[in-house]
């Protein structure tokens, strides 16, 4: 610390935060292909079934604690379901659905962002209007309305993060295309003759992936976070499929009498949560460190 | 500096105002309910939730003891006089709360207010066999029926028959729900809604005053929040106790569980009208699937038992030689072979959370048997509200789980509600059908008890639901009061003591 104080403190600051966040990402990368790695590989990893029910097996301890069993690693649920498995069959759903949502999430934004960036005039006004307007509403009561309004299912989730989640890309893409499409080259191309289509395609959207891929994983992390309310609000993946939300929904009753039922698959959402994130912080320093005020 | 002496100032007001609340607790009793009444307008609350408080601050002409039995209330004795007629001779010197007298004349009122045709009650359908109220004298009233109709002095105990005072009800209008006037043993102190409702003692009470002078009634929605509020000591007694729960509160010397056989049966009703439900085979085998005693056993602590039909065993013409379906899987799925189905088949199976009474954790382990059996089970949890809503609007899925309580313990309205035929109630059954008819006008008690048996019977072969079990309701009390609950789940404050 006197070192920072006496001699040149912004030099020898800065390194050291880059570094922080190195060990971040890798962190953050570890534990994002670990959890990838258990949701392909839940039907290996696990013994038990996730959704087989043994009333006789009823609420378990963890395998560590008197009473617990190897065969029920982290104990099991009061339908007798093995919580480990849940965890991992859980993955998937949740890896799924944040995954596939921020992906078309993403392509929809993308879209709609380089529309508005594109043509200004009023497409874009009413695509950037539109965005205000959804950013107003509560997004996860939003989602709420949709999954209740069309039905619980996988689809329907996917759905509403959708539609609650393109927004931010929208935005940023418009940003960096406003700025790009008056550089140069951009000008020199469309000189050459190049439709709009081409210039979109070969020079602005190369550009702008960097931001693309930089706001992923932030909002994988998001989706994940809003899966699970929409599964703790009874409104997610229905059941019998295994969800982390709604394990905690469903076990909220036994949390003072068998802790491992709700904090195993509360750990699993912090820990996926914290992984995804640190992964996006850390390509976010590396690939564009000026993103960080955007983001 | 200053601040700390500052914080220390009100650290020791915030003190002070504790130790005068604790003190004033002392001759208090604090309660968590689920749910507060949505009014104390006997003729507009909504739910079993709503419609069992009113007991409190009001009397029916009858009313039951712990027991369930049926003993009088504001009427002292009734009897027939005709077939579609029942006399009630009423209760002489009872005042309502506000002073006015209770007479034939508040029957007369309180009656027909209920059934005004323009907007009656919301409990109306519990009394509409009632065609009309004549006043005998000022003690006695003629009530009449569409048909003779062995339960009307049942229907006019404290859910469906509170006595409302004719000149007070009328002057308050839209403001009784609010500001109610009963006869009953507490009187309304103070309503704020969502927070606390505080009944203080109707020292004039006919049956006596109550012991407590004060009862603070907290709506405490969440199970797990209520259990905590009463291991914190900040309430004294608390509604639904999860029976998951029960070891815990076992285990603190200051706390117990209060337990009662609640007439509440759960079954999944099942569509005969649909492929490949309309086999009586495959309805069966749904039924042998089950292992009724498990469910209990694990989630509800063992503290229930299972049930043949919708007639609870505490009911009038429970038959105990009715057995309910044992747990044979094995003969499940001989049964389902013999129908054509022997790799099963597959069926949507709605159930929903956020009620009163937990049908979340036991539909999911119904699922689970059906599951074992071959069944390929495509399950809908919803929330109540939604599930109500397509219940309502007769859209309910094949199989669907619900539950009924016997607040008449006089169960034929219980089957009849059942095959209703609208609002997802399927039973059809001409049979039982025509025992029904035939129950409601029987006035023999042994015949009526022999003619519930064959429903039973039939009820049980037919096999369009599968009747699940009857599970205890628990209340977790301190120490500090002494409380017995009433068998009808009527919370019933009036015998509430505190320990000395």
């Amino acid at each position: 610390m006197a070192d920072d104080a006496t001699s040149a403190p912004q030099a020898a600051r800065r390194p050291r935060r880059r570094v922080g966040s190195l060990w971040l990402m890798r962190g953050g990368l570890i534990v994002t292909v670990a959890m990838l790695a258990i949701a392909v590989f839940a039907p290996v990893l696990t013994t038990a079934s996730p959704i087989a029910q043994n009333l006789m097996a009823a609420r378990q301890p963890p395998a560590w604690e008197a009473g617990g069993s190897a065969g029920h690693p982290l104990g099991t649920d009061y339908l007798g379901r093995d919580v480990w498995s849940r965890i991992a069959y859980g993955a998937r759903t949740t890896l799924l659905t944040s995954t596939a949502a921020a992906l078309g999430a993403a392509a929809l934004g993308v879209l709609l962002g380089f529309i508005a960036g594109y043509y200004e005039g009023r497409i874009g006004s009413v695509i950037m209007a539109l965005v205000d307007l959804m950013l107003a509403f509560p997004l996860i009561v939003l989602a709420l309305a949709l999954v209740a309004t069309l039905g619980p299912s996988m689809q329907n989730v996917m759905l509403a993060l959708i539609v609650t989640g393109w927004m931010v890309y929208a935005r940023v893409v418009r940003a960096v295309v406003l700025r790009l499409k008056e550089q140069p080259f951009v000008h020199a191309a469309r000189a050459l003759g190049a439709s709009d289509a081409a210039i979109i395609a070969r020079h602005l959207f190369p550009n702008a992936l960097t931001v693309i891929l930089v706001l992923l994983p932030i909002e994988i992390a998001r989706m994940i976070i809003t899966e699970a309310s929409l599964s703790f609000l009874g409104l997610g993946v229905p059941p019998p499929t295994p969800s982390w939300g709604r394990m905690l929904a469903e076990n909220r009753l036994y949390l003072t009498i068998d802790y491992w039922v709700a904090v195993f698959p509360g750990l699993a959402i912090t820990i996926a949560v914290l992984g995804v994130t640190f992964l996006g912080d850390g390509l976010r320093d590396r690939l564009d460190p000026r993103l960080r005020h955007l983001l | 500096m200053r601040s700390i002496v500052n914080l220390a100032a009100r650290l020791l007001l915030i003190l002070a105002t504790t130790v005068a609340v604790s003190s004033a607790l002392g001759q208090t009793v604090t309660i968590a309910v689920k749910a507060e009444p949505n009014t104390l307008d006997p003729h507009k609350v909504v739910g079993r939730q709503s419609e069992a408080f009113l007991a409190n601050i009001f009397d029916g002409l009858t009313a039951r003891d712990a027991a369930g039995t049926l003993v009088p209330g504001l009427a002292e004795s009734w009897e027939q006089v005709g077939d579609t007629t029942w006399r009630f001779h009423l209760r002489h010197g009872v005042a309502f709360q506000n002073g006015e007298a209770f007479d034939s004349e508040s029957v007369r009122f309180t009656l027909e207010r209920a059934g005004d045709p323009d907007s009656p009650a919301t409990t109306w359908s519990q009394i509409n066999t009632i065609t009309g109220v004549d006043v005998v004298d000022a003690y006695t009233v003629d009530i009449h029926t569409v048909s003779p109709d062995v339960l009307l002095p049942a229907r006019l105990a404290e859910l469906f028959g509170p006595m409302l005072p004719p000149v007070y009800t009328v002057e308050a209008g839209d403001d009784f729900g609010t500001h109610p006037v009963g006869t009953g043993p507490f009187v309304l102190k103070e309503w704020v809604k969502n927070e606390r409702l505080v009944l203080a003692a109707n020292e004039d009470y006919w049956r006596g005053a109550p012991s407590v002078k004060e009862i603070v009634v907290r709506p405490i929605a969440e199970d797990a929040t209520r259990v905590a509020a009463l291991i914190a000591g900040e309430v004294d007694l608390i509604e639904g106790l999860p029976h998951v729960m029960v070891d815990m509160i076992d285990s603190r010397p200051e706390l117990r569980v209060e337990r009662v056989s609640a007439s509440r049966v759960f079954y999944i009703s099942i569509d005969a009208s649909v492929k490949p439900l309309d086999d009586v085979r495959v309805r069966q085998a749904l039924n042998y699937a089950i292992d009724r005693q498990a469910i209990i056993d694990r989630l509800f602590g063992g503290l229930g038992r299972p049930a043949a039909t919708i007639i609870s065993a505490q009911a009038f013409g429970f038959d105990p030689s009715v057995e309910p379906y044992p747990y044979d899987p094995e003969k499940a799925k001989a049964l389902l072979a013999e129908a054509g189905y022997p790799n099963g088949f597959s069926i949507e199976f709605d159930y929903f959370s956020g009620s009163v009474a937990d049908h979340y954790a036991l539909s999911q382990a119904v699922a689970g048997y059906w599951t074992q059996i071959g069944i390929d089970v495509k399950e809908n949890a919803y929330e109540l509200g939604v599930f109500q809503e397509k219940r309502g609007a007769n859209k309910a899925a094949p199989l669907y789980v619900y539950s009924l309580g016997d607040v008449f313990l006089e169960p034929f309205w219980l089957v009849e509600w059942l095959a209703a035929g609208d609002m997802s109630r399927r039973y059809s059954n001409p049979e039982v059908n025509a025992l029904i008819q035939e129950i409601r006008s029987t006035f023999d008690a042994s015949r009526r008890a022999e003619l519930y048996s064959e429903v039973q019977r039939l009820m049980k072969e037919d096999a369009q639901h599968a009747f699940l079990f009857q599970v205890d309701t628990l209340w977790g009390a301190s120490d500090r009061v002494n409380f017995t609950l009433r068998a009808d789940e009527v919370p019933w404050f009036y015998p509430l003591s505190l320990a000395d």
